[in-house]
Order: C-alpha cells, then structure tokens, then sequence
C-alpha cells in the first residue's frame, strides 16, 4: 500500500499544489505566492517522476518507461520555463496568477496521466479534463467580453460527447477499455463500422486538440489574441502529451486499422502544412504568426509519424524536439522584449530591435533561420531527417509540396526578421532580465551541443522508443 | 601538419566571426579582425598550395555526424580548390581596401562578411555531399543580411524574391542529397557521384536537382534581373563582391558534381543546356550594354564569365579544368578591384555632386589603376587570364564553332560595353571646372593596388608563381 502511494506521489505533488493554490486570497499580492507553489509542486512531482519513472502511477492503468519518461520530462521543462517567464510578465500586468497556476497544474496533472495511461477510459477522461482546462486557460487575462473561448467551449462539449460515444461503443465489444484487450477486440471486430467510426472520433478529438487543420482555429485564432504566457503555455507544454497520447493509442489500440487511417493522417498532415505556411503569412499579429507556424512544424512530424513504424518516430521525435527547443528560446526572447512594460504584440513593433537588444535579435533570427532548416543550426537536422524518410520512402511529391510550403513560410520569417533588422525603430525597449539571457543562452548551448554530435540525440530516441515498439 | 593546417583554414574564419561580435561597436575593431582572418588564411592557402601534392587531393579528416544514418564528412583540398580560395580571399581582401571610415566601423557587416567567408571555404573544402549542402546552404543568411543593409531600401520584395528562389536552390539540393541517400545509403563523396553509374531515373533526379540548385546561384534568364537590380545599389564593395560571389559557388558546384563519364541521358540534354546558356550570355551582354551604369555594367561582366566558366566545365573535358581555374583567379582579383574602384570613385563624386560621365577627371591615380584593370577585362593580352581564356575558347571552337562564335559575340560585347563606359568616364565635356576639389585614392590604397597589379604581373608568366 505504501509503496503504491509512494509510487503516486508525482501526481499527488501536483494535486497537493492545486488545493494549496486553491486556499491563496486572490485579495492579495497573490503572484508570487501562487508561482512559488507552483513551483514546489511542479519540482517535486517531476523529481518524484524522475525516480520512479518505470513504476505505474496508478496500478493496472498507467505504466512507466523511458518514452514515457521524455514525454514527461519534456512537459515539466516546458513548464518551468514557463513558470519562470511568465511570472514577470504577471508581476509588471498586476493580475492575479492564481487561475493560471491552478490551470497549468492541472494541464501538467491530466498530461502525465494521459501520457503514462494504458486504458482508454482514463485517456478519455484525461482528454475531457484538458478540453475544459483549456476553456478555462484561454479565457486568462481576457479583458473584453470573449466570443472565442465561448467557441472553443461549445466545440469542447461536442469533443467530450464525441469521446463518450466512442468509449462507450469500444467498450462494448468485450467490456474492456485497456489497450492490450482493445486492440486484441478491433483486431478481430475491426471490419464494424461502429468500431471504425469509435476510433475516427478519438482520432479526430486528438487533431482538434493537437490543432491540426481543418480543426485548428482554436488554436491560430484564440492563440493570436491570448497573454502571452498562454499562448506560451499553448505552444509548449500540452502538445507534447498529445503527441505521446496519439503515439501510444495509435502503437497500442488503432494498429490493426492503421492502413484505413493512413489517408486520413496524410491528408490532415498535408492540409495542416499548407494551412500553417500560408497562414503564417497573412497577417501582422506575432503571436498567430507563430501560432500557424508551429501547426506548419507539428505537421511535418505528423507527416513523418504517420506510419507509426520505430524509423519514422524516432524521426518525427527528433524534429519534434528541435521544434521545441528553438520554440524555448523563441517564447524566452519574445518574454525579453517589452515597451514601457507591454509586450510585443505585432510585427512592426520589432522594428529598430536590432539597434536596442542586439543579442536577442541576433538570437530570434538565429531560431528563425533553424525553423526554416538552415544549417549549420539545429532545425536542418530535423529537415534533413524528415526530406530524407520522406523520398526514402518514395513520397517524392510529399517532400516536393513540403519545399513549396518552407518556401512561402520563409516569407512569414522573412516579414519579421526585416522589421528586427532593417526597418527604423523610435520604440525605447524595457530592460531584459539578466535571467532570460541565461536561458537564451543554454538553449543556445544545448542546440550547438547538439547539432555537433547529433548522433546522441536519435541514438537516444532510437533507444526510447524501441520500449513503445517492443 | 596539412590537416591541421585545414582544420584551421575552416576554423579561422569562424573563430574571427566570434571575436568580432564580441568587439566593440563604432570602432575600427571589427574590421582589424576582418583584415587579420584574411591575411592569416590567405598564409595558410600559401602554405598549403606549396606543401600539398599537385596531382592527389589531401584529405583532412571524416568523422560521422550522424551514426544512424552513415554520414560521414570529409574535407579536403587540391591545387584548384587552394587556388580558388586564395582567390577569394584576394577579391575580399581587395574589397575591404575600398570602404570608408563609416563602413569600416560598421560591426554587423563585418561579422557577415567573415560569417560568409566561413561558408565559402567550408564550400571548397567540402569534399562529401552533406558538408557541401551545409556551406552552400549557409551562405544565402549573410548574403541576405549584406544587401539587405547595402542595398537600396526600395528594392525589398526584389530581395524577398532573392531569398525565397535562393532559398527553393537549397531545397533543390537537399532533394539531390536525399536521392543519393536512398540510393547509395547514405553520404557521397563528391568524387564518387561525378563518376557513378546511377540508374536513369535517379540520375535525372539528382543531376536535374543539383543542377537547378546551382544554375539558381548564377543569374540566369529569366532570374537574373532580381540579383542585378539589387546588386546595382550596393555602395558597399566587400557587400558587391561577396554578393559577386554567389554565381561562383554556382560553378564550384558543377565544377565538382558534373559527370565525367556522360550517359546517354545526360549527354542529350547538354546541347540545351549550352543554346540556354549561350542565350543568355547573349541577352546579358546586350543589357550590359544599354545600361548606363557602370556597376551594372560590370554585373553583367561577371554573370558572363560566370556563364562561360559553366559553358567551358559542361562542353570540354577534364584537362581544361586547370586553366578555367587560373582564368577564374584573375578574373576574381580583376573584378573585385574594377568593382572596388568604381564604387570608390562613386562614392567621391556623390559628395562633390559629381556627374557620373565624368567621373574620373581629376582623379588620375585612380583613373590609371581602373584602366588598367578594365583592360585586363575587356581581354587585352596583359594578363594571364586572356591566353587561359584563348585556351579555353579554342578548345570551343574546336567542339563546335557556332558555340565558340557565340560564346566570343558576348564576351566582346561586354568588353566593349566596358571600354565604352570607361570612355564616358573620362569624358571631359560633362566635367565641372573645379577638379581641385575632388580627392582622388590615397597613397596606402594606390600601394595596395599597386601590389595587386604586381600579382597579377607575375601570374602572367607563371600562374603560380607564388608556390615553392
């Protein structure tokens, strides 16, 4: 019994966490209050997570292994970048953190159970949880009256309901919603059209969280108007457990039906890339920029992933990784850029940046120039991996449509690194924490680190993910 | 000792990108780093061209980048390669002799010149497919950052262009990169691939992406309006000249991927490619020779020769690559120092409100070195590069003689294009009356370009004169 408790105690430091947070009066200066705690819970859980890492959190419902573990360890690093910024940005804003806290505690709870679980029900009532823990987070420093998040909660009821309908005609196959028997059932009742229709609605439910088109304008739309620390915390932290959730349901539950879906997920990687290149392009808002730039990049590990063989994950993973990365540093210098305490909202107020903060800009065009896959930076062995599963495979028009769309991405690019560069500026920018040059910098590090010996990075992951394949 | 002496021959370059950033802003820092990493490499090349073998190529080093997917990079170098870089390394060199007080002081453009200069060296000393991708790749972000900060301000969808087919050449070669991955498992060497037996339809997919990857380097028609007309307003000459460069990493990449061995496949499509390029020589000439401005002028002397350069590589063979390289280091050296010139002597007559026609009056030093080296490029017999030129243009005409015929038509068309802008240059009518005022080139710089000229001299009677 202990020892099962013990075994808990990542997730119990979160819940701990929520209901200290709970207890903090929103009356007073709450921020720093509600970030420590936060921080305790998320150090804590993620130590505890760290160390027991292959134990089941939850008996019989979640298992423990090393994918899960990178997973998880890459969701807490996003978090605790996140905390880090995001306490500034609310500290100068002067609004309460503690719905934010609270949110993100929450995200972090359901992601390491999704990430971890091995029974469809405690999947789908993870995936029910962060559908309205998102409603909840993007309604966060909204000061008009806020149509979108009304939108985005009717399409998360309609989400939910669709889950609970699939679950419950999985269910009733063999009166089981663990994956091991799951996919034993589809396997042998894979031709009912029920069962298919079952799968396509948890799929379709994952891209709508994920983001991918024809389901992303939830996440360009709402994330172009959100704080920051939102769209941060957006662009960071939950994509990760979707991707290992979608990983996991696709390896563990949906294999025998793979080759029905295979259409389906190339088609929705291929819309999404060119939906994400395009739309980076189409307007001035940063934050939908970047928003559209990361369903563009999320699609292309889609698109690599998509076979759900060990060669093609260990691949997505690794540009999937390098995306992260170079998104860590691009969310750190986006936090060190402000005008007498606002924050940078649109590309014309990067004009001039180059002359104020020269490192950062130097920094935020060296990320850019990674994205695009330019080497010798980090992004070009992802691009590189990706063009060459893609012809090794034999999809030659897919790597051909993938160089038209980083073409006019790199025009989106383009737009922002001629404001930073080469347009005049009169903005008086605000000095930047010492602390976010420090960040920039081991993010920095690490991708020089990496893109020397890249080797360590797909060996690694290779290792990984042999556990999920086994 | 030589691969050590190549490690840092790739290294230098970057070690003073890094030194650079960290100097001072506004000070003459930056450009004494520049100057540094220049003059150290351009000792190493030296070095290196009298201690390595003349016929074999010395190899560095190879280590695997990735070990999943057999990747290993090699570097290495032969007399061309160290002829080609020494070169370089001349015409920047050259170029930094003409910037101003202002342009020396200026960090950023520095630190992109040197960062350029990294990616050209690794370019040559690439000897595999991957590490050429990463050089060639490489140099589109400083070449971008120099015109957009030397460029005019008004041509910026011009350079979006510039960027984005630039950008669509990489990508072109990243798809012949993962061909030769798919097919030969993993990394080439560039050896390997210019004499590999491919099946027909990997050979046309990889020839047809490299291809188009370096054809897009040199400003080909209907391409190559967006790089002259960005070109034209560079002031800054290490920007022109490096901008100037681009096409040559064009023709280092078919220099080293051209087929030696020409299967039927690739053998009919060279009689196209040569009408294409002939074409455009053409075309290029006759608008070098309606502009009115020099530096658009001398644009299209360089695309031109450029062009002959490919023609040369697709339509002789292997023992003509030795003088295409000697012609190629002293039209190098020659047209950095006409674009260095001109822009200096520009850069004097916009501040005395000079018009352009006359521009050379009163400037008699600069006047005697400028007509010197247009000389040399309108192909008067005083430099080496006119008999390695008549070397090569006989070995056309003894191809085919509508080729050679052609291929001649352009070049004197440029030369004279260039004669005749010299002529406008020194035109006396248009001058104003007080030409005391205008201060012509200072002794250091005329020393300096008198030592190129002495180069030059030298190479005359032994293109490699300097290796013992």
């Amino acid at each position: 019994m202990i020892e099962k408790l013990i075994y808990f105690s990542p997730l119990a430091a979160i819940i701990i966490g929520i209901l200290s947070l709970l207890l903090v009066n929103r009356k007073d200066n709450d921020v720093r209050r509600c970030f420590h705690i936060t921080r305790i819970s998320l150090i804590i859980s993620f130590v505890f997570s760290v160390i027991f890492f292959n134990k089941s959190m939850i008996e019989n419902f979640t298992v423990g292994n090393h994918f899960t573990l990178l997973s998880t360890g890459l969701m807490y690093i996003g978090s605790f970048l996140l905390m880090f910024f995001s306490e500034k940005w609310f500290l100068s804003m002067k609004i309460s953190a503690k719905s934010f806290c609270v949110g993100v505690l929450i995200a972090i709870f359901v992601g390491s159970l999704m990430i971890s679980s091995v029974n469809l029900g405690l999947t789908v009532i993870c995936m029910s949880v962060a559908l309205i823990d998102n409603v909840f987070l993007l309604q966060i420093g909204q000061t008009k009256k806020y149509e979108g998040g009304k939108f985005y909660l009717y399409a998360a009821m309609f989400c939910i309901f669709l889950l609970v309908f699939a679950t419950f005609q999985l269910y009733h196959i063999d009166n089981t919603l663990f994956f091991e028997s799951l996919r034993q059932n589809i396997k042998m009742y894979q031709v009912s059209g029920f069962t298919f229709i079952s799968v396509a609605c948890i799929i379709t439910v994952l891209m709508f969280l994920i983001g991918f088109s024809p389901l992303h304008f939830w996440s360009t739309e709402l994330l172009s108007s959100a704080i920051l620390p939102i769209f941060t915390y957006f662009t960071l932290i939950p994509t990760v457990s979707y991707f290992a959730s979608l990983i996991h349901l696709n390896i563990y539950v949906f294999a025998p039906m793979l080759d029905k879906f295979s259409f389906f997920y190339k088609a929705i990687a291929l819309i999404s890339i060119g939906v994400g290149a395009v739309g980076a392009c189409s307007g001035q808002n940063i934050r939908k920029m970047f928003a559209y730039s990361s369903l563009f990049h999320q699609a292309v590990v889609f698109l690599v992933l998509q076979r759900f063989s060990l060669g093609s994950s260990v691949l997505s993973m690794a540009y999937y990784i390098i995306y992260l990365l170079t998104m860590y540093g691009i969310c750190a210098c986006l936090f060190g850029l402000k005008v007498k305490g606002e924050y940078l909202f649109m590309v014309s107020e990067f004009n001039g940046v180059s002359r104020r903060r020269p490192y950062i800009s130097a920094i935020i065009v060296m990320f850019l120039f990674s994205l695009l896959g330019f080497p010798p930076l980090m992004g070009f062995l992802g691009t590189f991996t990706s063009f060459n599963d893609l012809v090794s495979h034999g999809h030659l028009w897919q790597s051909f449509y993938l160089c038209l769309m980083l073409l006019i991405l790199s025009y989106a690019y383009l737009q922002l690194i001629r404001a930073i560069y080469f347009e005049e500026g009169k903005e008086i920018f605000d000095r930047a924490d010492r602390s976010i040059y420090m960040v920039i910098f081991l993010n920095t590090l690490i991708m020089i680190l990496l893109i020397l010996q890249p080797q360590y990075l797909l060996n690694m992951l290779a290792g990984i993910l042999g556990d999920v394949f086994v | 000792m030589i691969e050590y002496l190549l490690f840092s021959l790739l290294v230098v370059p970057l070690l003073g990108c890094f030194f650079a950033l960290m100097a001072k802003k506004n000070e003459y820092n930056t450009f004494n780093i520049c100057i540094f990493t220049l003059l150290s490499n351009i000792v190493m090349i030296l070095f290196l061209l009298s201690a390595i073998n003349m016929e074999q190529s010395v190899f560095l080093y190879s280590f695997h980048w990735l070990r999943n997917i057999k990747t290993e990079i090699t570097f290495g170098i032969d007399v061309n390669a160290a002829l080609l870089l020494l070169s370089i390394y001349l015409a920047i060199l050259i170029s930094l002799i003409g910037l101003t007080h202002n342009q020396r002081k200026n960090k950023f453009e520095i630190i992109n010149a040197l960062y350029f200069l990294w990616n050209i060296t690794g370019l040559i000393l690439a000897r595999d497919m991957i590490s050429f991708y990463v050089f060639f790749a490489g140099q589109l972000l400083p070449v971008y950052m120099l015109l957009e900060i030397s460029g005019n301000i008004r041509k910026t969808p011009m350079l979006y262009l510039f960027f984005i087919f630039n950008f669509a050449s990489i990508l072109c070669l990243m798809i012949s990169l993962a061909f030769t991955y798919k097919f030969y498992n993993g990394n080439m060497l560039l050896a390997q691939i210019s004499l590999a037996d491919m099946p027909k339809r990997v050979a046309i997919c990889i020839w047809l992406s490299a291809c188009l990857a370096f054809i897009a380097r040199i400003p080909i028609w209907p391409f190559h309006y967006w790089i002259s007309s960005i070109s034209a307003t560079i002031k800054n000459p290490t920007a022109y000249t490096i901008s100037n460069m681009l096409p040559l990493t064009g023709l280092w990449g078919f220099l080293s991927f051209w087929p030696l061995r020409h299967p039927e496949y690739v053998a009919k499509t060279i009689p196209l490619a040569v009408i294409f390029i002939l074409l455009t020589m053409c075309f290029i000439a006759l608008i070098g020779l309606a502009h009115k401005d020099f530096i658009r002028k001398l644009f299209s002397y360089s695309t031109i020769y450029s062009l002959f350069f490919v023609l040369s590589i697709i339509v002789l063979n292997e023992k003509y690559k030795t003088n295409m390289i000697y012609s190629l280091f002293i039209f190098m050296i020659v047209n950095s120092s006409m674009t260095t010139l001109n822009l200096m002597a520009s850069e004097e007559g916009k501040e005395m409100r000079y018009n352009h026609r006359s521009i050379l009056i009163g400037m008699p030093k600069l006047t005697r070195l400028l007509v010197f080296f247009v000389f040399i490029a309108a192909g008067l017999p005083i430099s080496s590069m006119f008999w390695n030129n008549f070397v090569l243009i006989s070995a056309i005409f003894r191809r085919s003689f509508v080729v050679g015929a052609w291929c001649v038509s352009a070049i004197s068309v440029i030369g004279l294009a260039l004669l005749y802008e010299l002529y406008l240059m020194l035109d006396e009518q248009e001058a104003l009356p007080d030409k005391s005022e205008i201060a012509d080139i200072s002794e250091r710089k005329q020393i300096a370009f008198i030592m190129v000229i002495f180069i030059l001299f030298l190479s005359f009677f032994d293109p490699l004169w300097f290796v013992f």
